[in-house]
């Protein structure tokens, strides 16, 4: 996976989990799937999809809507599988996110950003690079790279 | 750096391990002048390298080594121990002289070493005149006429059924080879019609002319085990080498073969002038007539004894490595299209193609492979070195070096080994007085074994010193506090603390081992590679490390098999056999375990485990696999078909688990995953 992290543009890349709307710079975003049959891998957590051929290689594949603890719903035409590339001890890896639907790719200055609210115990907001708004939407921008990176997903032994 | 200068640095780290090997053969046998002369060319080859690539030190230092080696290459003067030692202590000072622009540390250093090298030259020359010198001209012309080439006639008419016990003829051929320049023919004339051949027997027979400096019992002898089984019958032709000289060869040849239809296995000789055909019974003085001629032409053992080798960047084998892989997965996709297609062409083609890919990827895999051999010279420099040292006489026996393994895996087993080693020499074995006093071989022994095991590499070091001592290591525990339960650990939890960090028993603090790093780092090391370090000892007798590698396998044969509506890949070196049972045997069972062919074995049902045993079908497969030394049952839902996996890691994400060992693209395109059966025994028994 010769991808490469294109740093330092303003560009992001929006959509939507349920009814929010999220966004990750366009820098991390190499391509965008529309859903196919995903080999589960038995025992991993439920948020974890498994893994899909992606031109020859192997792409571990996460539930948007679970990992952000949105309820499940079933898939529509609409759902597909972003491809985005981050960095994991120091090695630039590929993964893909499933999201309900993918909307289209907006400018953000940085002062158009406000850092992530905080707000309750329980949310991480490092996982929140900012927030900022779009006809009178919030925009949540994620830190995919802070959500990912610390995840190492082992296999959990089936209880008799 | 330019890559000429990295180019050298490699080939003289490759020069100083032949160096190496080389003299510690001569520790055990003085006077193999082979040895000698290949130690003499390597200097030279180094000399010649060095000065070409601008680093001159190497080359001075090589210079002088090289007529100090001069000595012996002329038998002016005898190889002993102390030159042996001096000789390796230089060449470890040859790696520091590695520079292109030499300072005043480097210039000093290889002055020292040139001026060590003129005193030992002069130590030898001076020696010269004591009786015991005078012999040595009478051995070496003694030696001169044994290496004289001879010409034999060997005919090898082996019985129809000498494969029936085994007998691969052409490894006799091989060895032959080996003793000498070969001129060899085949015959066809026994071998009936394609419809008539059985192939349990043995229809050639062979006819050759061997130039070899052996005699005639050693030919003898190659044949020694397949007397009952053939009809051989060596005679001498001529006292030279025949083969030499292309003219006086074809005469040969021509009296040989002139009534029989022969195939040459060379390249044709051809004959350029073709003379008159000698009697078989003139042979004899045919070769007095010739034997000015072709005593001119030199016996060429060195031009024989070169390697067919080429250096080959481990990146562009990774990258090879990596085209194989795609073409197999291509590959199958071709397959599954022609099998759908059923167009007769089509599926001729795809089968040639799956044979010829299943042929590269062999190719592939084990162009990357290297044996053990590479890395062993190191152990022995270490045990001849440190045995030296340490005042111990210790021998080194190793076993099954021609084991092969990944060269990456390799690279990093040599540190945890020499650990290993050095513990033993340092720890293990006791001084020569102690071995006296408990009636033990004065001499101690480590020994490396190394075997493959199914998809496994075993390798097994040795000693047999005093062993661990138990009580030792408790102390030890106790006293750093780490372990307070030692109550309730066994004998061998104890022996495995050793592999903790920090811990060390030796009571004296050497140089060699003893300083608490070490024992936990070639833990450490091995797992890291996925393998398993084990420890038995017993006092007095002996320490037993053994250390259990993966092959490295990037593509395995495997068996495709599915679980629910999932693909897995059971790799085939580890499966014993497959069997169908219903689902009432397997459920009847109150223990995880099953019965066939009145064997038991102990089973994990893989549709229980990855589909929380729903809807588990009515007749499943066994698919019996070796764990350890003992059987093991997996049961799949279907087994499909035989597969060649291309095993594609699982990313980075997925390291926390190691029951699957990787996926593999199946031809629709679909991804199967590869299990690692030790792991899943492990982890769901």
């Amino acid at each position: 996976m010769a991808a490469e992290i294109i740093q330092g543009l303003n560009s992001y890349f929006t959509f939507r989990l349920g009814s929010e709307l999220f966004a990750v710079n366009i820098g991390h975003v190499t391509k965008i799937l529309g859903l196919s049959e995903i080999t589960r891998v038995p025992n991993s957590p439920k948020y974890f999809r498994g893994i899909i051929n992606l031109f020859g290689d192997v792409l571990p594949v996460f539930d948007g809507r679970l990992k952000f603890g949105f309820p499940e719903v079933e898939s529509t035409r609409n759902t597909c599988i972003l491809v985005f590339v981050f960095e994991l001890d120091g090695q630039v890896v590929s993964s893909g996110i499933i999201v309900d639907s993918v909307e289209k790719v907006l400018i953000f200055e940085s002062d158009q950003i406000r850092p992530a609210p905080t707000v309750g115990k329980g949310f991480n907001n490092e996982y929140i690079h900012g927030i900022t708004t779009y006809k009178d939407e919030f925009v949540i921008i994620l830190n995919l790279e802070k959500i990912f990176s610390e995840e190492e997903i082992s296999l959990i032994k089936s209880v008799e | 750096m330019n890559s000429f200068a990295e180019k050298f640095k490699a080939e003289v780290g490759e020069y100083c391990e032949r160096l190496e090997s080389g003299l510690l053969l001569l520790e055990q046998d003085k006077e193999n002048d082979q040895v000698i002369d290949e130690i003499f060319r390597i200097m030279h080859s180094m000399k010649g390298s060095g000065g070409m690539f601008g680093f001159d030190l190497i080359s001075d230092v090589t210079h002088d080594l090289e007529s100090l080696y001069d000595l012996f290459r002329n038998k002016k003067h005898k190889i002993d121990s102390e030159v042996i030692t001096f000789t390796l202590n230089s060449i470890d000072g040859l790696h520091h002289l590695m520079v292109q622009k030499p300072e005043d540390e480097h210039l000093a250093r290889a002055e020292e070493l040139k001026l060590a090298t003129r005193q030992q030259i002069l130590r030898l020359t001076q020696e010269e005149i004591t009786p015991e010198n005078l012999k040595s001209p009478v051995r070496s012309s003694a030696l001169e006429q044994v290496s004289n080439p001879v010409t034999y006639f060997i005919s090898f008419i082996p019985d129809e059924d000498i494969l029936a016990n085994g007998t691969n003829p052409l490894y006799l051929i091989d060895e032959l080879h080996a003793l000498g320049e070969c001129n060899i023919r085949v015959s066809f004339s026994q071998l009936p019609a394609l419809s008539e051949i059985n192939p349990e027997k043995c229809y050639l027979s062979w006819n050759l002319f061997i130039a070899s400096t052996e005699n005639v019992e050693t030919l003898h002898d190659v044949f020694i085990f397949v007397t009952k089984h053939a009809q051989v019958t060596i005679e001498k032709v001529a006292t030279f080498n025949v083969l030499q000289n292309e003219a006086v060869l074809s005469d040969f040849l021509n009296a040989k073969y002139k009534n029989e239809q022969w195939i040459s296995l060379e390249p044709e000789v051809q004959p350029a002038i073709k003379t008159e055909i000698i009697d078989p019974d003139e042979n004899e003085e045919a070769g007095v007539l010739l034997k000015s001629v072709a005593e001119v032409s030199k016996n060429s053992v060195f031009a024989q004894t070169t390697v067919d080798s080429i250096r080959v960047d481990s990146l562009k084998i990774d990258q090879y490595m990596n085209l194989v892989s795609e073409l197999i997965t291509a590959q199958s996709r071709l397959e599954m299209i022609s099998t759908k297609i059923k167009n007769p062409d089509l599926e001729q083609i795809s089968e040639a193609f799956e044979k010829l890919s299943r042929q590269l990827r062999d190719n592939a895999f084990y162009m990357s492979l290297i044996p053990l051999q590479s890395i062993a010279v190191r152990f022995k420099r270490l045990v001849h070195d440190l045995s030296k040292s340490l005042e111990k006489e210790v021998v080194l026996v190793t076993d099954g070096m021609e084991t092969e393994l990944d060269k990456n895996i390799i690279e990093k087993l040599i540190e945890p080994i020499l650990h290993i080693i050095r513990n033993s020499l340092d720890h293990g074995i006791e001084s020569k007085s102690a071995r006296l006093a408990g009636q033990k071989d004065p001499v101690g022994t480590i020994s490396i074994k190394a075997s493959t095991i199914g998809s496994y590499v075993q390798i097994v070091i040795e000693d047999d010193g005093a062993g661990l001592d138990l009580n030792k290591i408790k102390e030890k525990a106790i006293s750093k506090g780490i372990f307070p339960d030692l109550a309730s650990m066994t004998q061998e939890e104890i022996f495995h603390l050793i592999f903790e960090p920090g811990f060390s028993t030796s009571e004296l603090i050497t140089d060699v081992s003893g300083r608490g790093v070490g024992m936990d780092v070639v833990k450490r090391r091995v797992q890291e590679m996925r393998g398993s370090i084990e420890i038995s000892t017993e006092k007095n007798r002996f320490t037993r490390f053994t250390i259990k590698l993966p092959l490295s396998l990037s593509i395995i044969d495997g068996l495709l098999t599915s679980v629910g509506e999932s693909y897995y890949v059971i790799p085939s070196s580890v499966i014993k056999k497959i069997y169908t049972i219903k689902r009432e045997l397997l459920k009847t069972e109150f223990r995880q375990v099953v019965e066939l062919e009145g064997i038991q074995f102990p089973y994990i049902n893989l549709h229980q485990e990855f589909e929380n045993g729903n809807h588990l079908p009515e007749e499943q497969f066994v698919v019996v696999v070796a764990f350890d030394n003992q059987s093991f049952g997996l049961v799949v839902d279907t087994v499909i078909r035989e597969y060649q996996a291309v095993i594609k890691p699982l990313g980075r994400q997925l390291k926390g688990q190691d029951v699957f060992s990787g996926a593999s693209i199946l031809g629709t395109g679909q991804l199967a995953l590869v299990i690692d059966t030790n792991k899943m025994i492990q982890k769901y028994s």
